[in-house]
């Protein structure tokens, strides 16, 4: 029962992290954009850095900042910190986002994808 | 096309062709081909081997290994022919010894900042590809496959974090150190 209301509060508190409206986004769907576009680097696993850092805990975390993972500078030091917005936009053109990012990836050019993905981000917590 | 029609499109070929040749030095230096350490020369054929492999499969893991390969093998030329040449220059230089040889390698490196973000665009492309050929492989039950696009990704990054700026760095080292080209 415990878990049930805990899991509960985590999705209310990241639902209101992103504050987008529910009928705009598909968690699910964002887990499958994130399998095909996003698991060949990374890991959802807490503390778990791959070619790209943890996506636990993601929304709400400053740009840079995963213990344990090699940031670039322009990562590190771009001030930002990830929700919905700046995932938005960064998830569009990554290197655009931050210019010298070493992630070398084109982004997610479908912002349905885009929107699904980062509601699939706001529950990794 | 008749034959002298096809014999003067020949020539006119043949001419544009070599006025665009560049002459005396700058052919030599063009010309000149330089090695790439070996341990990344077998990095390189080991990557082609096992993605040529996955390419000879039926089914779409196949079909996206063939398209990829060939994305794969043409950002190895690029890398072959000016990113990691300067690298091997790398021992002789920890062990304090440069000499006006070298000089190609600051070309090379000044090329590989003009170049920056189409080398990186390339990585981009890449990795593209091989989370296509991981999701078919995962469909495929293909782990062997999964793991050979994981490890492609991640010399797309041990590139762009090493191996890239190593080879400015050696560069630019070398500029610093020899006296001006004449």
């Amino acid at each position: 029962m415990s878990r049930i209301v805990l899991a509960l509060a985590v999705a209310i508190a990241g639902g209101a992290l992103v504050s987008i409206p529910a009928r705009a986004q598909d968690a699910q769907a964002g887990q499958q954009v994130f399998r095909q576009q996003c698991a060949i680097c990374h890991d959802v696993a807490p503390n778990k850095n791959r070619i790209g850092p943890s996506l636990f805990g993601i929304v709400g975390r400053k740009a840079g900042s995963e213990a344990g993972f090699t940031y670039s500078d322009p990562n590190k030091n771009s001030g930002i910190v990830w929700d919905t917005g700046t995932l938005d936009k960064y998830l569009a053109d990554p290197r655009a986002a931050i210019p010298g990012t070493k992630m070398t990836y084109a982004g997610v050019k479908n912002e349905q994808q885009r929107k699904d993905l980062i509601a699939y981000l706001a529950t990794l917590h | 096309m008749g034959l002298r029609t096809a014999a003067v499109a020949a020539s006119m070929a043949l001419f544009a062709s070599a006025a665009f040749l560049p002459t005396g030095a700058a052919r030599a230096q063009q010309s000149q081909t330089h090695p790439i350490p070996q341990s990344i020369r077998l990095d390189h054929e080991e990557a082609i081997r096992q993605l040529t492999a996955v390419a000879h499969r039926k089914g779409r893991t196949g079909e996206i290994a063939r398209k990829a390969l060939e994305v794969f093998k043409a950002h190895i030329r690029r890398e072959e022919e000016y990113i990691l040449p300067p690298l091997t220059l790398a021992p002789a230089i920890a062990e304090g010894r440069v000499n006006p040889d070298m000089r190609w390698a600051i070309a090379m490196a000044d090329r590989i900042k003009a170049d920056r973000e189409i080398i990186f665009a390339e990585h981009t492309t890449i990795t593209a590809w091989m989370n296509q050929l991981a999701e078919a492989a995962r469909r495929a039950h293909q782990e062997d496959v999964v793991d050979l696009a994981k490890s492609l990704v991640a010399d797309s990054l041990n590139d762009t974090e090493v191996m890239e700026p190593a080879a400015i760095v050696i560069g630019e080292y070398l500029r610093a150190k020899l006296p001006p080209a004449q």
